[in-house]
């Protein structure tokens, strides 16, 4: 890896600058290297490397000083981070803490970050399904936002291109809402899961339940090989980093792959302040880094940027870019930058408990849960709200509590009891992205790289309040269907952000008086800049949204660098 | 005593003497007679059998260290509380169990976390998840279905 030095122009020009080494901005380090080009790729945090940076990954549950609970004052200094599921004890040191990033929340807003090599590809969920014409069409069949400018059609061929190489297990289910992909062998349901599959197949027309898609190698092939991954062993401790490269993550497959072409240059701690714009040749020239230590400011330049830092820091670099031509951020010339941006719907979770397959059990973990694909909406509109959601549903086999004192205490816990089995399920649901939900600047505060702070200004609106009961309504239903016990809803009340799911506020869109992005992700009104990540997103549909965002990037680096040898660029 | 092993992380580097107590804590105040209540506590709690019981894995070390670090301010007084209060009810009446402490409103809190916390600590030790229920690190896979009397690990 080359570490750069500032002293020349030339040493600081490359053919292609990439903001953020997460799960897109890899993608489009390894897409721009693959075909020839320097790439400079820019990361705000630490370096980590793959094997080498997962200083717990090995570790036993026992080793940790506090079994993983997080202490109370870790949990006093972080009100937002330490919401998340993944901040325990074994992964702290992959999450951005409160105080060394603040912003401003106009309402309640939990921004989950990841700054190092790698992003939260190391820390995400790895649930990986297509978006469907269901999704691609939602606004202009419902009439919200704008059209999408693609359909299924236009990124098919680059889900299957991203799927061969990152690899993503899977079941062929044969579902129009939740299209097929270039599956490794699926994992398992358990016998709890594959009854309730059954018993809603009989039960409802369209209500499968199937096991999830996730980015695990159960069975690598050659081009996993070639990454230096290996079978996923299903440790379901993936928030470390994998030893194995079982999970896919920048740090395991794109970066080391780019690195391999000679190409890259990878910079870590390197925070953009802005894109350089060029009132002249009318277009961005390159970059304005601050160093994340010295908070030393270096200019870098190359013909086209890709801006990938993660759906809000995307907005703030593109904001914070002003110049003459465009004084409320680059390429904001309708001022729609920052505005429609939108979340998932993770508020709503269910439980019960199942008295039946008393003699069966599992053995071992699984990274994955089952997947019921969104059936509300999905062909026309029937509720009194818009769009649906997705769910997960998992079970397991629970070992009654142990109770007593003594020798009596200790008898149970040497030999555990099994009991019922317990489900759940937990809602993902399409928000509808609103004008006055957006990111903006502060005047005046600053962060200590000079960038200013940023305002979240967004919350629940009344669609997402009769979604959520729609969720309870219907799940607890489906699970009364089964003859599950003792079903408890739980509305965790949780601020929009907890998803970390979010998206938009640079939406692709036909036209540029209503969108920020054309079909190529490429900005209407500074064409060499790119955005490909959650932060292009016009609607947010119900599935996890990173699998999206790898094809959306591949597709565009493709056009990208058509387009430079055709000299549009 | 391979199990000894899983206490060593929460010993202290002082040397243990009559008039101090075994681990240093950031928040609790505990006496050396308080410690050695505490002590037989997580003895009646997991006594030693055949096998280990909650002293010979530390586990009383591990409960105050949660305490200490995970508790809040308002968890720490109400543990230390229940705690004096438990105290002070066991040197009035030797006869006095954890589990009848468990009923009295101003005991229960304390009696019915630290069982927790040791009940915890036991099946998060090292001696516990490598003798008792073995913890497999790289399980390999996972069976959705087998019957419950060939179920061999967690």
């Amino acid at each position: 890896m080359g570490y750069l030095n500032t002293k020349g122009v030339k040493e600081r020009t490359f053919d292609a600058i990439v903001i953020g080494s997460g799960i897109s901005g890899g993608w489009a380090a390894k897409e721009f290297t693959e075909k020839g080009l320097s790439t400079l790729v820019l990361e705000r945090g630490r370096e980590v490397k793959h094997l080498k940076d997962y200083p717990t990954t090995n570790m036993m549950p026992w080793e940790f000083e506090h079994r993983g609970q997080l202490t109370a004052d870790l949990v006093k200094e972080n009100p937002v981070v330490s919401k998340c599921y993944a901040f325990r004890e074994d992964a702290l040191h992959f999450f951005v803490k409160d105080k060394e990033h603040p912003y401003v929340q106009d309402k309640p807003f939990d921004w989950i970050r990841g700054y190092q090599v790698g992003g939260k590809s190391l820390l995400w969920a790895r649930q990986t399904q297509r978006w469907s014409d269901f999704d691609f069409t939602g606004p202009a069949r419902d009439g919200f936002v704008v059209d999408w400018p693609i359909r299924y059609k236009d990124i098919a061929p680059w889900y299957s291109y991203v799927e061969k190489f990152a690899g993503i297990s899977g079941n062929k289910d044969g579902l129009p809402q939740l299209p097929d992909g270039e599956f490794l062998p699926p994992m398992e349901l358990n016998c709890v899961e594959k009854y309730f599959k059954d018993k809603m197949a009989s039960a409802y027309k369209d209500r499968p339940v199937i096991i999830g898609r996730a980015a695990h190698l159960t069975a690598p092939q050659q081009v996993h090989f070639d990454q230096g991954r290996a079978q996923c062993q299903q440790r379901d401790l993936c928030q470390r980093g994998c030893p194995f490269g079982g999970y896919f993550s920048s740090n395991a497959s794109t970066i080391p792959w780019a690195m391999k072409t000679g190409k890259l240059t990878l910079q870590p701690n390197a925070v953009v302040h802005s894109i350089i714009y060029d009132e002249k040749q009318q277009k961005a020239t390159g970059v304005r880094v601050i160093d994340a230590i010295t908070k030393k400011a270096t200019e870098y330049f190359a013909p086209v940027i890709f801006v990938n830092a993660a759906a809000i820091n995307t907005n703030l670099i593109l904001l914070n870019s002003v110049s003459a031509r465009f004084p409320g951020g680059l390429g904001n010339d309708n001022g729609l930058l920052g505005k429609y941006f939108a979340f998932h719907n993770y508020r709503g979770r269910i439980n019960a408990r199942y008295e039946g397959y008393m003699d069966s059990t599992t053995e071992g973990r699984r990274p994955n849960s089952g997947y019921i694909p969104r059936f509300r909406n999905l062909h026309k509109q029937e509720t009194d709200f818009l769009r649906g959601y997705a769910a997960g549903f998992g079970a397991r086999r629970t070992n009654l509590p142990s109770t007593g004192w003594g020798e009596q205490l200790k008898q149970q816990l040497d030999k555990p009891t099994p009991g019922l089995w317990a489900v759940g399920s937990h809602m993902m649901g399409e928000t509808i992205p609103k004008e006055k939900s957006r990111l903006t600047l502060d005047p005046s505060q600053k962060d200590e790289w000079g960038v200013p702070l940023l305002h979240v200004d967004m919350a629940y609106d009344d669609n997402d309040e009769k979604m959520l009961k729609d969720y309870f309504d219907q799940m607890k239903a489906m699970f009364e269907t089964a003859g599950f016990t003792d079903i408890e809803i739980e509305d965790s009340k949780q601020a929009p952000g907890l998803d970390i799911h979010e998206m938009g506020g640079v939406r692709m869109g036909r036209d540029p008086k209503t969108s920020l992005l054309n079909e190529w992700n490429q900005l209407h009104a500074c064409r060499n800049v790119f955005v490909t990540d959650g932060a292009c997103m016009t609607s947010t549909s119900t599935q996890n949204p990173s699998l999206t965002y790898m094809a959306l990037t591949a597709r565009a680096v493709d056009y990208a660098v058509k387009e430079m040898k055709k000299g549009n660029i | 005593m391979i199990w000894m092993g899983a206490t060593v992380a929460f010993l202290p580097s002082c040397v243990y003497r009559q008039d101090q107590v075994h681990m240093q804590l950031k928040h609790l105040q505990i006496n050396p007679d308080q410690e050695k209540l505490l002590a037989s506590l997580a003895d009646e709690i997991i006594p030693a059998t055949q096998t280990p019981g909650a002293t010979d894995l530390g586990l009383h070390f591990f409960a105050l260290k949660m305490v200490d670090d995970c508790y809040d301010s308002v968890g720490r007084d109400q543990f230390m509380s229940g705690f004096k209060a438990f105290a002070e009810n066991r040197s009035a009446d030797n006869a006095l169990t954890l589990e009848k402490a468990a009923a009295d409103q101003k005991m229960a809190g304390f009696v019915n976390g630290y069982r927790s916390l040791i009940v915890r600590g036991y099946k998060q030790s090292e001696y516990y998840m490598t003798k008792v229920v073995p913890y497999k690190l790289v399980p390999g896979g996972y069976k959705g279905c087998i019957p419950v009397t060939a179920a061999a690990t967690t």
